[in-house]
């Protein structure tokens, strides 16, 4: 039951009738989340990632990816498929400094095949200031986009961040489904296989799900 | 006509131009929009009863003209201190958005495909109340509907890593001449 008070109610605690409702629209009002990430800072981070063909609905999307971040800014790469007719898991890479306008970048120079695996990376090159992700196509690692944060002057000491690997989806779309996290740390120098000696933190909303099958955070997840 | 009836009607009469002004002053609408078409509503609230959280969404003019901007009041409220710790998508508390009437997205505070990553844990104690204030721009004339909503997650049961979202979400219409 939805309530139509015609003012604002300011003594909600007396409105013991009120119950909660959902909305009638179709509302991209939050992003369901399943996946890991570090509780500790690292330099980067890789995984293969398998891609699925999911539905998704008018003004939803769903994405696996990996990424780094520090607070609300982060640089992530993976496939992401969105709503319309043919449309179809593309290669894409997002930055986004915390309160600004994402940028999304695209690779459909990099077709997928759906039930393959495709491993993807994001790191801190060692220049400074300078983040790269790629994908890992042909044998070969390509990078797909540099992002140089020196102009984001509160974020310069940015050489360093959580690292995640998740699936994603908005409102009632489906779980990809798709991550195989023998995932890679990168400590600044050489990179080494993520298992259970790295705190990581698992979380997802319902009702996503998923769980931990062995020590190197090989993850399975469940989903609508 | 006895004079008891003529007395009820007198009093009637009387009181109908009261209360036409009283309708007219209440919605803050012109009189002829009160009186040929349903009342505009200003503000909605929802509650989660079994959370103890209230989601309210105020906006000052439920009509303008193209160019104008409608201010929105949006808040979160603890109003029961049963659950403390909530969880936000990407540091966004609300999202409002404007649906046309074919329900087709025409405007939104939340970028579209924003992927970002899981939604961050903060306090809400009982008793405080999270508050934003946003414009709405009116670019198209027409009838919308202004849906606004939390992000806001909440814990599942102790002994799950969990979360689920509040679903909290009300809708108010504006029109644009």
């Amino acid at each position: 039951m939805t309530v139509e008070p015609s003012s604002v109610v300011t003594d909600w605690s007396t409105e013991a009738h009120l119950i909660y409702s959902t909305a009638t629209v179709a509302t991209p009002t939050t992003h369901f989340f399943a996946g890991v990430y570090t509780a500790n800072y690292f330099k980067g981070v890789s995984a293969s990632i398998l891609v699925t063909n999911p539905v998704v609905y008018y003004n939803h999307w769903t994405s696996a990816w990996v990424g780094c971040m520090s607070g609300y800014t982060w640089l992530q790469a993976g496939w992401v498929k969105e709503a319309g007719v043919g449309a179809k898991p593309r290669v894409f890479v997002q930055f986004r400094y915390y309160g600004g306008t994402p940028e999304t970048w695209f690779f459909d120079q990099y077709p997928l095949t759906i039930g393959s695996y495709y491993a993807f990376r994001v790191f801190y090159t060692g220049t400074p200031y300078v983040w790269r992700a790629q994908i890992y196509y042909n044998g070969s690692w390509q990078t797909l986009r540099d992002v140089n944060i020196r102009s984001f002057l509160s974020f310069g000491s940015f050489s360093s961040a959580d690292c995640y690997a998740a699936d994603e989806t908005v409102e009632t779309g489906q779980l990809p489904r798709g991550m195989n996290l023998n995932g890679s740390i990168y400590n600044g120098s050489s990179w080494n296989t993520w298992t259970s000696t790295y705190s990581t933190v698992l979380k997802w909303d319902q009702p996503l799900y998923c769980v931990v099958r062995n020590p190197y955070y090989n993850i399975e997840y469940w989903g609508p | 006509m006895s004079s008891k009836n003529f007395a009820k009607q007198t009093i009637l009469l009387g009181l109908f131009p009261l209360f036409i002004v009283l309708l007219s002053s209440c919605t803050s609408l012109p009189l002829e929009a009160s009186m040929t078409s349903c009342p505009l509503q200003l503000a909605y609230g929802n509650v989660r009863e079994d959370l103890g959280l209230v989601l309210t969404a105020k906006i000052y003019r439920a009509e303008g003209r193209i160019g104008e901007k409608i201010k929105c009041d949006v808040s979160l409220r603890n109003i029961k201190g049963r659950i403390e710790r909530l969880s936000f998508t990407d540091g966004e508390y609300f999202v409002l958005t404007l649906f046309d009437q074919n329900g087709k997205k025409v405007w939104s505070t939340m970028p579209d495909l924003l992927i970002g990553g899981p939604s961050r844990d903060m306090v809400l104690e009982s008793g405080d109340t999270i508050e934003r204030s946003y414009l709405i721009p009116l670019e198209q004339v027409g009838e919308f509907q202004l849906n606004v909503s939390t992000t806001a997650k909440v814990p599942c049961p102790a002994g799950s890593d969990g979360y689920y979202f509040t679903g909290l979400s009300v809708n108010l219409t504006i029109r644009v001449r």
